[in-house]
């Protein structure tokens, strides 16, 4: 029904209504901005980033089939313009031993990752997250804060689902092994 | 693994950095603009496309009537006559022509400055 009404409104933004945008500014900048910010660490740039997306959005929007739901194709938009932005900086970030995270039991990731009491835990795993490459930033964004479903996370970052499982559970372990090397 | 309870609990507290307020707003005078030159520049693309149409029909008719159907298309070689009397008219023409040109200048001129000022 949602995605009924948001086509209804797309096709009156592409016939001349432009006013009828504002629907999708008003829905979707927050969590959309909370994305770019996460890939780009910083606000302003995340600011402007997010008027980029959505002035993209519609331009293209006529080039908008239906075939997934608007917000995985605006979502797609957002992670490819901060990822581009992230490439033309040329962010670097640090690289970790593959050979480490492949070691990481299961089990004690589990628990680490839901030890939400321990205060000490939670600032190492902040400091982690912050050492992740854009692309794991928004993977774990997606998932995690918005709530998205594998399938949904796949559309948006261009991966098949096993693919995106296979990275959220490297990227689970990557943080663990972040946590830890930052203990010692 | 979407419990994952210390993760969701730090992503969601860094989402509380908010956009500034006139950001929505700001954003759709943009949008409002962009539509603008969406707009001038379909305009503007019908316009070129009418001209080539139009260019191409007229340019294929006069070969269809001067090769296909063998007909003189040539002109008089001199099909107008000025006389002394008429030159001096055409003058006056011209100059009626003139003016009415720079009426409609100045009447365009002033009609944007009572746009712009409305519009501030």
């Amino acid at each position: 029904m949602e995605q009924q009404n948001e086509i209804e409104c797309i096709r009156r933004i592409v016939e001349g209504e432009t006013e009828q945008f504002s629907y999708f500014l008003q829905r979707y900048s927050r969590p959309i901005h909370s994305m770019i910010l996460r890939i780009v660490s910083c606000r302003e740039d995340a600011e402007e980033l997010t008027q980029d997306t959505f002035i993209k959005a519609f331009k293209k929007l006529e080039t908008y089939k239906g075939d997934c739901s608007f917000s995985t194709w605006l979502y797609r938009i957002a992670y490819n313009t901060a990822i581009s932005a992230t490439r033309k900086k040329r962010i670097t970030f640090p690289v970790q031993d593959e050979n480490l995270i492949n070691n990481v039991p299961d089990d004690a990731v589990d628990i680490l990752l839901n030890n939400e009491k321990d205060e000490e835990v939670m600032q190492k795993l902040e400091q982690a997250i912050d050492m992740l490459n854009s692309e794991e930033r928004a993977l774990i964004t997606l998932y995690y804060m918005d709530e998205k479903s594998i399938i949904e996370v796949a559309s948006i970052l261009q991966f098949t689902p096993d693919n995106v499982k296979v990275k959220l559970y490297r990227v689970r372990k990557k943080i663990y092994a972040l946590v830890k090397n930052e203990k010692r | 693994m979407n419990q994952d309870n210390a993760l969701k609990k730090i992503l969601e507290a860094r989402e509380k950095e908010d956009l500034p307020y006139d950001f929505e707003s700001r954003l759709m005078k943009k949008i409002m603009l962009e539509a603008k030159k969406k707009k001038r520049r379909s305009t503007v693309f019908s316009l070129c496309l009418v001209s080539f149409v139009s260019l191409s029909m007229m340019v294929s008719t006069y070969l269809i009537l001067k090769y296909y159907l063998w007909i003189d298309l040539s002109l008089p070689k001199n099909p107008f006559k000025f006389s002394s009397g008429s030159a001096s008219l055409f003058g006056f023409f011209f100059y009626i022509a003139f003016l009415v040109l720079i009426l409609l200048g100045l009447d365009m001129y002033f009609r944007k400055l009572k746009q712009k000022s409305e519009t501030n």
